[in-house]
């Protein structure tokens, strides 16, 4: 089991748990439908809010590496981990400063966490 | 600019600049900027030190409508890239401005009282007298010229970075040694060289240090700061003489007599570590560290 607890855990989580999902091969499961699911942790921080959308903006170059990766292959995926957990790191890097500098709520860092574990958890 | 950034490149249109000019020291990986109106090239501007920014746009073509880029100190993008104000990136909640960060790793520093231990660096924590240790860290620049014009002709180097830092010494007591750290920030220049003026205030031959620094993240959920690789390139000390001054390392030279060793243009930053019992601030005869930091090599 590796679930992030904190912000500061989901970027000191993000290369392991992604290198996990690359792992499984199956359609349904594999490294493209989490990064998808990951998209959902930026859901409820606001593109209005200057403080907020500084985490926010990290759905961009999540969507971008999301899309491309492969859809229905039953393979692993390893080749992707870099690209994918990079991104994911700088988002958690970038929502842990955010709440240690008072720009996001303690509950709106919590959603974060949980969409989080929801997409990388295991 | 303070981060979040205030400024917008609107600001500038509005003003009928030539161009937006985004400047801003980096404290940690994740930060992430916006361009809101369209831009017809990007240019690593002269105060950059970071070799490589990543850049994302609305593209309607591309899967997910958003296509990366990347620019670099010798590969500038000369072209028009548009910020779809008018449109969100769909599904995402998010307006279609241009979004830039940096490629290079930049780890976070400055320790939090409450949330558990984060991506900082920490030199030397198995050090008893870490705590003593003084960590003079030069933070990062980001430099980034968005062009509202056919960008001019442009050079393909970083300005040259020189920093001059006082040495002080600070010990658990008097007769212990101490050290303290100078980061440079480097980020693949091709030169580097650094001196220490040891005057004769400090009456001891002080010890030195230097090694190129390479960050990671941290990998496979270790919990803790992020992985610094560090490579000695050399090691020594300098006399304490009035006016002296003692050259501590030029990255081409000691290649020359040992080639092969380390590669050059290659390091985040370089790491100066000076030793010595402790001492302080004085008027006569200042213990100064000097460093160049230039794409051109020497």
């Amino acid at each position: 089991m590796a679930n992030a607890t904190t912000t500061s855990e989901c970027m000191q989580l993000a290369y392991r748990n992604v290198n996990h999902w690359a792992g499984q091969s199956l359609p349904a499961d594999n490294l493209r439908a989490h990064a998808i699911l990951f998209l959902d942790a930026f859901a409820h921080l606001s593109d209005d809010d200057d403080n907020e959308r500084t985490v926010r903006d990290w759905k961009v170059p999540s969507a971008f590496i999301a899309y491309r990766l492969p859809t229905a292959f039953n393979s692993q995926t390893y080749e992707w981990v870099n690209d994918v957990a990079l991104v994911v790191y700088n988002a958690s890097v970038a929502a842990y400063w955010a709440q240690v500098e008072n720009r996001i709520s303690a509950a709106d860092a919590a959603a974060f966490v949980a969409a989080w574990n929801t997409a990388w958890g295991f | 600019m303070s981060y979040p950034q205030l400024e917008q490149s609107s600001d500038t249109v509005l003003a009928s600049k030539d161009l937006f000019r985004l400047r801003t020291d980096l404290k940690y990986n994740g930060e992430i900027h916006g361009i809101d109106t369209s831009i017809r090239g990007l240019v690593i501007g002269p105060q950059s030190d970071l070799q490589n920014v990543r850049v994302y746009y609305f593209d309607p073509k591309a899967p997910g409508f958003v296509s990366e880029l990347l620019v670099s100190v010798s590969d500038p993008f000369i072209g028009r890239l548009d910020a779809r104000m008018d449109q969100d990136y769909p599904g995402l909640g998010t307006a279609g401005r241009i979004f830039v960060t940096n490629d290079d790793f930049v780890p976070g520093l400055g320790a939090h009282p409450t949330l558990p231990v984060d991506q900082q660096f920490y030199i030397d924590s198995s050090n008893p007298d870490y705590d003593w240790d003084i960590v003079v860290w030069h933070a990062p620049q980001l430099d980034l010229l968005a062009y509202h014009i056919d960008p001019p002709a442009v050079p393909i180097a970083r300005a040259e970075r020189q920093w001059s830092d006082e040495v002080i010494i600070v010990a658990r007591d008097p007769l212990t040694t101490g050290k303290s750290w100078f980061f440079y920030p480097h980020y693949r220049r091709k030169y580097f060289h650094a001196r220490l003026y040891n005057g004769a205030f400090a009456s001891q031959t002080l010890g030195y240090e230097i090694y190129g620094v390479t960050f990671y993240p941290t990998l496979g959920g270790g919990f803790g700061s992020p992985y610094a690789h560090l490579t000695q390139l050399t090691t020594g000390s300098v006399a304490s003489t009035a006016n002296s001054a003692a050259v501590l390392y030029s990255e081409k030279v000691p290649d020359l007599a040992t080639p092969g060793t380390h590669p050059i243009g290659y390091f985040d930053y370089i790491l100066v570590g000076v030793s010595g019992t402790a001492f302080g601030y004085n008027t006569q005869g200042a213990v100064v560290l000097d460093a160049i930091s230039s794409d051109w090599a020497a």
